[in-house]
């Protein structure tokens, strides 16, 4: 054990160097290969808030998680959610966590190419860069699938990439959440976790012809192009969900089931299973706290 | 023709037009009365789950003796979910989507196992099981699980 006799002959000031100069060497290595457990599992509560599983698995029994293929129904054509697995061929195992961060709060690949909103980075544009990279860490620990992503089908003017620059100069403002100081630590909590990760105005608002949030009428509904419709979740007590108290809200996120009795479908019931009943019940109650806080807008659905 | 055969004739064209459109009628008005019952069986279902909510998930617990006449009403009135669906009854102010009638053997699984949910839930109820709320959970699950490709989103 010729190793071991040359750390004996260090003596104890020699060895303590030795382990000094190991950890200053091999820590940052070793954390790049093994991420923190801490950080996957705060990754992967960071996903499901994000709602991510929703768009990149597919709807069927035994579809392999996160490899994409989720359809995804728009009034520009039907999107594919892409494989975000760390497959090298065919998910996201050449990314950096840089190329996530910017694909997120930007809506740009790694090759710099446009993405199309479907992916709701104008609003993970409010994300701080902790929570993605805590994501990061999580995808770098599932299992990689090979599986091509389903090119997008859409209406012909919607197939120019370059023009969503344009489309970005009307409707991205990005940068991080900015905390209200005048608001208290739960409902800002609740904010961020409504806009900046769980992206509900995205589904719950009308859009305008650009394709745009309408401003006027965030969080109060919108009708489908199949005749569906995506409730008012302002506080107005007509139309929206005024007449629900925080438990029936936060009851809701976490089962399905609103004051009546009757349970979520659709995609909301996807949302729910994939995501917000993996949350907290401190962060259900943010959110039910935020969004009992909205202006009531009277914007019926029904 | 004879004008009394004439009037004969029309009299019995209009008896047999308007027995028709009453006939019509009636079948009209009885599939609007399957489609009515079957809401009010829906809306008991929701406001016994409701209930049982309330108690389970929200600890109203005074009403805890009550649990099992909830989930009784489940038990009984989903043991034939896809009965409440028969042919012809996608009609008027329905939220059910065609994919009930379309796809019935998924729609008959997805009910069945709403049913089983419910079974399990009644039979720990009456056990006295203390912690119900994973038995609640899977009974909203089955329902999410059906309403998700079989009625219309709201």
């Amino acid at each position: 054990m010729p190793r071991h006799s040359s750390l004996k002959q260090c003596g104890p000031l020699g060895s303590a160097l030795l382990c000094l100069w190991l950890a200053l060497v091999l820590t940052p290595a070793a954390l790049a290969e093994t991420p923190d457990e801490e950080l996957i599992k705060r990754g992967e509560y960071n996903l499901r808030a994000a709602g991510c599983i929703s768009c990149h698995t597919k709807k069927e029994d035994g579809a392999p998680f996160l490899a994409g293929g989720r359809a995804i129904e728009s009034p520009f054509g039907t999107f594919y959610g892409p494989n975000i697995t760390p497959d090298k061929e065919t998910g996201i195992g050449n990314w950096s966590v840089d190329d996530l961060v910017r694909a997120l709060t930007e809506g740009r690949g790694p090759d710099g190419r446009h993405y199309y909103p479907a992916l709701p980075y104008t609003s993970y544009t409010r994300m701080k860069r902790e929570d993605i990279e805590a994501i990061w860490a999580y995808l770098q620990s599932i299992e990689p699938v090979r599986l091509e992503n389903r090119p997008h089908e859409l209406v012909w003017f919607a197939r120019f990439r370059p023009a969503l620059r344009f489309w970005n100069v009307l409707h991205l403002r990005p940068g991080e959440f900015v905390p209200r100081e005048s608001e208290s630590d739960e409902w800002n909590r609740g904010a961020y976790l409504v806009n900046a990760m769980a992206h509900c105005a995205e589904c719950h608002s009308p859009r305008t012809r650009t394709g745009g949030l309408d401003p006027r009428l965030l969080f109060a509904g919108q009708r489908l192009p199949d005749g569906g419709t995506i409730p008012n979740i302002t506080p107005d007590r007509e139309t929206g969900i005024g007449r629900w108290t925080q438990r029936h809200i936060v009851r809701y996120l976490d089962t399905g089931m609103d004051p009546d009795g009757d349970f979520a479908g659709g995609s909301m019931s996807d949302v729910i299973e994939h995501g917000t009943t993996h949350l907290s019940n401190d962060d259900l109650r943010a959110m039910a706290v935020y969004l009992m806080s909205l202006e009531p807008i009277r914007h019926d659905m029904r | 023709m004879h004008k009394p055969i004439k009037l004969a004739l029309s009299f019995g064209i209009a008896m047999t037009l308007g027995l028709g459109a009453m006939s019509q009628v009636h079948a009209i008005d009885s599939v609007e009365a399957t489609v009515d019952y079957r809401k009010g069986v829906m809306r008991a279902i929701g406001g016994n789950t409701a209930a049982l909510a309330a108690v389970i998930v929200d600890g109203a617990n005074e009403y805890r003796d009550n649990l099992a006449i909830h989930a009784r009403y489940i038990v009984d009135m989903t043991k034939d979910i896809p009965a409440l669906f028969p042919e012809g009854s996608d009609f008027g102010e329905t939220n059910a989507l065609p994919a009930v009638w379309e796809n019935q053997e998924r729609y008959a699984e997805l009910s069945e196992n709403t049913h089983k949910a419910a079974v399990t839930l009644l039979e720990a109820i009456e056990a006295g099981e203390q912690d119900l709320g994973p038995r609640f959970r899977e009974l909203g699950q089955s329902c999410r699980a059906c309403h998700d490709d079989f009625r219309q989103s709201n």
